[in-house]
């Protein structure tokens, strides 16, 4: 196929143009990370003249236990995203493949849940979780973290698990295998892409958490990165050099995680082929 | 669709009237299981110093205290800023609040119509400590007459000038009339400054020094009625000088949330004059390696007085206890500690400023390089109305206040209905 000369350098035009707009801000903030002392957030002229150094970085590494606070973080979100997956997966396959009574208001329940904002919910919240005593324990904030992680990945896994062929199903069901196998064996693999979006979007939104985790989290020494993170914002003033620094370090984990799981990024065909027509 | 509306709405009514119920009820219960346990008490105190602060706190505070209270453990917890009210909240109505807490003074009577906190004027020792703090710090403690915290530290705003500029515009000393105020704002915009009057934004600690200074009020003495205070002639005439202000370019960008910031414009020698507290040398002479230093480089002053005189607005913290604390005796006694002068002394170091009187004018604290004039000009600094309505009611007041400075509305109109919005809140 030919393509226009022209028409390509238009699109790449704006193609690059996009790149900027998106990229500047982030690029700003890293500089910013190398003025010191910023308590007014600097100019463009103070910013673009910085010398790259670490500075602002060691301090804020060494500060306020920030590194116990990522170690934290990773265990909280990294349990909250394989639970809310797995537990999502599997009442996702229970809303594709059985039938039982007040299904789809049940499922309309589990949509509606996900409309509320979190500040309105957050006292009845704590008081259930107060009363099963998990006030102060990490197990009180995966309840809430994987309960509600399990209502979106349920609805977004659903759409996919119902594309997912009748005739394998039924090639499994033939061979005598029974819903724990089709789940293991025959979903969960095809829906690869769509778990790897989930994972990635669980794990970024129990990582950012900062409201839920502060109130159920008592103890200093195990609060997570985010409320860290707030740590570094003063009351009349603030370092931001600190303050973009901190975030940085804290964005990492979740760009890598895109990184690796950026290639099974929703990707349709993977069961294309697999039934003859 | 229309059954989902309803029914969200429902949810949404019932989670609020849950919430409401549960931070309303948990007063009643106390005292009881701290009784005859000769067991060291721990009791938890969630504070919001900053990083010298606090360092203050943990290593001579907590020690001391531990020293001279030995049957008493303190757990200190940092609080962060954001969300601080809601976390709050959530404490309260889950009886899972600290014993104390150190909260910013306008959130006192908030909580205290909310039933959240302990009352404190019938403790064993109050009166002594009411004698030993300022009296307007003091009274932001204040909710239906009677006292439900202790003001741990107190501040104000004081002006701060710039040393290049009055160099360039030829003022050789700082302001002390309101006219001599604008005529010199006047000269440094002559002499090429940014902006002269540097007020922090269009809400109400940022403006609340000049509008009391130019004699304007916001309500009558017991702070029941807004209408024909907040909207008084002289309240007017307030409002329409900063509009007046902004419309000649006196002041700064930062009326309008405009660049650069306050202490940027004064750092960098743009803006002749701001307004702010004692924080503003405390963290920026602790800055290594910046060429500004807030000492040399700027000359501090009271706030320019006027008609209502040199007004300043005070900020600062109380100690409260909580209604559902489950030691307010031991609670009580760290409060009480806290507020003599020793320890008062000790906090002072970092530049925070002691409301306790006798540890306020020692000598030692007065040598820090700037807390004269803080000290001073709280003599005649006043609080924002200690209302359990006041945060709604500032919205109204910034509101209004704002499309005056904008042009968009005439300050008469925008104060009698801003005064009779806040009238209707207080019912």
């Amino acid at each position: 196929m030919k393509t226009n000369p022209i028409a390509k350098v238009i699109v790449y035009m704006i193609l690059i143009l996009g790149v900027l707009v998106f990229i500047t801000p982030f690029i700003y903030m890293i500089l910013t990370t190398f003025v010191k002392g910023a308590y007014s957030l600097p100019r463009p002229s103070e910013v673009f003249s910085a010398v790259p150094n670490l500075d602002n970085y060691e301090v804020v590494w060494t500060k306020n236990n920030f590194f116990r606070f990522f170690l934290n973080s990773l265990l909280v979100a990294g349990v909250a995203t394989v639970g809310s997956v797995f537990f999502g997966a599997l009442t996702a396959y229970a809303f594709v493949r059985f039938t039982f009574p007040f299904k789809e208001f049940i499922f309309r329940v589990f949509i509606f849940t996900m409309m509320i904002p979190l500040v309105l919910a957050i006292v009845p919240q704590f008081t259930v979780v107060k009363s099963l005593g998990l006030v102060n324990t990490y197990y009180g904030l995966w309840l809430i973290y994987i309960g509600g992680g399990i209502v979106g990945s349920t609805f977004f896994l659903r759409g996919f698990f119902e594309k997912v062929p009748k005739e394998l199903v039924e090639s499994i069901v033939m061979d005598g295998g029974g819903n724990w196998r089709i789940f293991w064996n025959i979903y969960l693999p095809l829906s690869k892409p769509a778990l790897g979006t989930m994972a990635i979007f669980a794990f970024s939104g129990t990582w950012d958490e900062y409201f839920v985790a502060l109130t159920i989290i008592k103890d200093e020494m195990m609060r997570t990165l985010p409320i860290a993170l707030m740590m570094f914002q003063g009351k009349y003033a603030s370092n931001w050099s600190w303050i973009f620094a901190a975030s940085i370090i804290a964005i990492l984990p979740v760009i890598i995680i895109y990184i690796i799981f950026q290639k099974k990024f929703v990707q349709g065909g993977m069961n294309e082929g697999s039934v003859k027509g | 669709m229309k059954w989902f509306k309803s029914l969200m709405a429902g949810v949404s009514i019932s989670t609020l009237l849950l919430a409401t119920a549960c931070s309303g009820g948990g007063g009643e219960k106390a005292d009881g299981d701290n009784k005859g346990s000769k067991d060291k008490v721990t009791i938890e105190y969630w504070h919001t110093y900053g990083d010298q602060e606090e360092k203050v706190l943990v290593d001579k505070i907590k020690p001391l205290f531990e020293k001279e209270h030995p049957e008493i453990e303190l757990k200190l917890t940092r609080m962060p800023y954001e969300g601080l009210k809601q976390q709050v909240i959530a404490g309260v109505s889950g009886d899972a609040a600290p014993d104390l807490m150190r909260m910013d003074i306008i959130w006192v009577p908030e909580f205290a119509e909310m039933g959240a906190l302990k009352e404190v004027s019938s403790m064993d020792g109050f009166d002594a400590v009411k004698e030993s703090v300022f009296e307007g710090p003091m009274a932001t403690n204040v909710f239906e007459g009677k006292y439900y915290g202790v003001p741990v530290n107190t501040n104000t705003k004081v002006a701060i000038y710039n040393k290049a500029i009055m160099d360039k515009a030829g003022i050789t000393e700082a302001p002390k009339t309101m006219d001599e105020f604008v005529a010199a704002s006047q000269k440094a915009k002559d002499a090429g400054a940014k902006g002269a009057i540097g007020i922090g934004g269009s809400f109400s600690w940022g403006f609340l020094p000049y509008f009391w200074s130019l004699g304007g009020e916001l309500t009558n003495e017991d702070y029941t009625k807004f209408d024909g205070y907040l909207n008084s002639p002289e309240s007017i005439k307030a409002v329409e000088e900063i509009a007046k202000w902004q419309k000649d370019k006196l002041a700064a960008p930062t009326l309008l949330g405009g660049e650069p910031g306050t202490w940027d414009g004064m750092k960098k020698n743009e803006y002749f004059m701001i307004d702010d507290g004692p924080w503003f040398y405390s963290i920026l002479m602790n800055e290594e390696g910046s060429k500004f230093k807030p000492l040399e480089d700027t000359v501090r002053g009271l706030m320019p007085e006027g008609k209502g005189g040199s007004r300043s607005v005070i900020g600062g913290e109380d100690l409260v206890i909580f209604a559902n604390s489950k030691h307010p005796e031991e609670a009580w006694t760290f409060a009480k500690w806290m507020m003599t002068t020793e320890p008062q002394k000790i906090m002072s170091e970092t530049g925070l400023i002691p409301s306790n009187k006798e540890a306020a004018n020692d000598p030692e604290f007065l040598k820090v390089p700037f807390a004269k004039e803080y000290v001073e000009q709280l003599k005649t600094a006043m609080p924002r109305t200690p209302i359990p309505q006041w945060s709604e009611i500032e919205a109204i007041i910034n509101q209004n206040f704002e499309k005056v400075v904008r042009g968009k509305m005439s300050a008469e109109d925008a104060m009698n209905d801003a005064a009779k919005k806040a009238d209707s809140l207080l019912k």
